[in-house]
């Protein structure tokens, strides 16, 4: 019964909530080559729910703060208190398995807006890449999609507009 | 040094708290219903040479990490890690998930940034691989495999190197341990994004040890005919009729084992993801000595020197292409494999063949999450030291020109098996569409045709005997259903 549930569940298209969501947003990764490569990918889920990002660039003050609280105050301080989406997210080489390399990937969403209190999470994602030479930014890139998935709930989540 | 350790061990205890989060849980599982209704036992053919696909049985495996200390920057960390896997799920198959087809596959505590920067030292099991022909679901490039002892990997940007030895022995021999020295290492190296190579090899030596009765020896003056025909004492007792207590003793000798393999990986080149080519070449270490009874008289016949010519030459290729982003995924395999024993000359066996596969699989994405899969290999193995395969059920009558030989080595009525598969169906991909998107779920239908008769694990009887009162069956195509599900997490 499970597995028919699921099967069904697979063939239903996805439908986006209406409501339009616009947030100011910094994505950090340990290289900027690995920002450049999942931007892209973050910013296609996000629209799939209908969430409209707006990267915000950094300057030297940038690299000074030291916590993701620290950052985000930042990025809600350059957004004029709008409603600001930081993501933190690293990739790490775990474990060889069935000749699959696993991968973890550690993201942190927080979403920010001037006077509310912030809203934070931390997600630890599995991804199995199948070549040995694949890296951190193949490890993130295959992960951008859940990446913007999260971070768009969170977002309609503080928003009170669940979808 | 003394003073690192004592720091080391200091950090585990202060880091205990921020450990704690360092904990995790991946694994693997594959599990399927596939009720065969023509005698079989759910797979489609024999093995994976027809690809892995249908031809697979149950699997789950649980891998186990804990950061002891998290790498941070260039501080010393350590990494405790341990798997236990297994091929049986309850209802899957005839093992019904028993905790005793599973094992402790691997553990092993890494520790790096000590004593040398970006070197992870590993003591425990050692297996380390570059990867896999997925399709056959075969690891031409590893090393270490049945190694338990120390290795160290250095890691620089796109180099990698892995360099270790220990003792083979526990794996090789099971409950006739005897200690197999294993040294050994493995090369990767990465020319810009599109270009890998590797080279990597080991090497297995078992030395004599006079008086242990698991060490290497050899039975002297044994004939390969009587010892695979199980007619040693025997053939002993009849040539000696005279000499009632002088069965020969053992004599100690050494073993001896080892491969090495090259990798050449490329891509990123258009439509071609990843192309993977592996040459490995083995000499596999020689068996354990087998039991003979005849007359009441019980001997173990030592066969060190008589299986210790056998070679094994392993090329294979596998390549993915994304022919329509998102939307067509191809995967094509090939491979050839070579298996010689120089020692026997007298009969057919696995140790003695050839055979060349090729697969291909298409995956068409016709949403976001559902797909259709199409696959079709084809594969010829052949015996070269006689017939080794049943073209017929009543081939007990047709060895060799047809003429039956009651006292013949030969287990059929050719020396070739050949094998074709197709398989298609509907595979669901919850985290979106590609070939290795996992988790999936698949409704398939295999089919197979080969010359061989019933070639698929079953459960017929194959005597002719006058007295089988199951009779016998014969047919060369095989058709399976199959619900299954496959996902790494």
């Amino acid at each position: 019964m499970v597995l028919i549930a699921l099967l069904f569940a697979c063939t239903a298209p996805k439908i986006a909530p209406e409501s339009v969501i616009a947030v100011q947003t910094v994505l950090v990764t340990p290289a900027a080559s690995e920002t450049a490569a999942v931007s892209g990918l973050i910013e296609e889920a996000l629209a799939a729910d209908n969430v409209q990002s707006t990267s915000v660039p950094t300057d030297a003050a940038w690299t000074a703060l030291g916590t993701s609280g620290h950052r985000s105050a930042w990025l809600v301080q350059q957004s004029g208190g709008s409603l600001t989406l930081l993501i933190e997210a690293e990739a790490r080489r775990r474990a060889t398995l069935g000749g699959r390399f696993q991968w973890e990937v550690e993201a942190t969403v927080v979403v920010a807006k001037e006077g509310l209190p912030e809203l934070s999470q931390t997600k630890i994602m599995r991804v199995t890449l199948p070549h040995a030479h694949q890296d951190q930014t193949d490890a993130l890139t295959s992960a951008a999609p859940r990446i913007g998935q999260v971070a768009a709930t969170l977002v309609r989540q503080f928003s009170g507009n669940d979808g | 040094m003394k003073t690192r350790w004592m720091m080391i061990g200091l950090g585990v205890g202060l880091a205990s708290d921020s450990a704690f989060a360092g904990a995790r849980v991946g694994g693997y599982a594959r599990v399927m219903a596939r009720p065969d209704l023509q005698g079989g036992t759910g797979r489609l053919g024999y093995w994976n040479l027809y690809g892995r696909l249908l031809n697979e049985g149950p699997y789950a495996a649980l891998d186990f990490d804990y950061d002891v200390l998290e790498p941070d920057g260039d501080a010393p960390w350590t990494t405790i890690h341990m798997r236990v896997e297994g091929g049986s799920i309850e209802g899957a198959d005839m093992g019904n998930g028993g905790l005793d087809q599973f094992r402790m596959s691997q553990l092993y505590i890494e520790a790096g940034n000590v004593i040398l920067p970006n070197v992870a030292w590993q003591v425990g099991t050692l297996e380390r691989t570059m990867g896999d022909l997925g399709l056959y679901d075969m690891r031409p490039a590893t090393v270490f495999f049945n190694t338990v002892g120390l290795s160290g990997t250095l890691r620089s940007g796109p180099f990698e190197l892995t360099v270790g030895g220990g003792d083979s022995g526990y794996s090789l021999r099971r409950d006739r341990y005897h200690p197999v020295w294993t040294g050994g290492g493995a090369m990767r190296l990465g020319l810009g994004r599109h270009v890998q190579i590797g080279l990597g090899g080991e090497w297995s030596m078992e030395f004599g040890t006079p008086g242990h009765r698991y060490a290497a020896y050899d039975t002297p003056n044994v004939d390969y005919e009587d010892w695979i025909r199980g007619e040693v004492i025997e053939q002993f007792r009849s040539d000696r009729p005279i000499e009632a207590d002088q069965f020969p003793d053992p004599i100690a000798g050494d073993a001896q084992s080892g491969h090495a393999f090259a990798y050449l990986g490329f891509g990123g080149l258009g439509p071609l993801k990843w192309n993977s080519t592996t040459v490995r070449f083995e000499r596999l270490h020689p068996e354990a000595p087998s039991h003979e009874e005849y007359n009441g008289e019980s001997e173990d016949i030592h066969v060190t020197s008589l299986t210790d010519e056998r070679t094994v030459l392993f090329v294979g290729n596998e390549a993915h292409l994304e022919l329509i982003p998102q939307r067509l995924d191809v995967a094509w395999g090939a491979l050839y494999g070579q298996h010689v024993d120089a020692d026997n000359t007298v009969a057919p066996s696995d140790h003695n063949r050839w055979y060349a596969s090729t697969v291909l699989r298409m995956q068409v994405a016709t949403t976001r999450t559902l797909a259709v899969l199409l696959e079709s290999s084809i594969a010829q193995e052949v015996s070269t030291q006689g017939n080794l395969f049943r073209e017929h059920q009543d081939s007990i009558f047709a060895n060799t020109d047809g003429v039956p030989d009651t006292r013949g080595l030969e287990n059929g009525d050719t020396d070739t098996r050949i094998t074709w598969q197709g398989k298609g169906g509907l595979v669901f991909n919850p985290m979106g569409p590609g070939i290795f998107s996992r988790p999936s779920l698949r409704l398939l239908y295999g089919a197979q045709h080969s010359n061989e008769n019933n070639a698929f694990s079953n459960h017929f009887v194959t005597t002719l005997d006058q007295y089988n009162e199951f009779g016998t069956v014969e047919q060369h195509w095989h058709h399976v259903l199959a619900l299954e599900a496959e996902a790494w997490f």
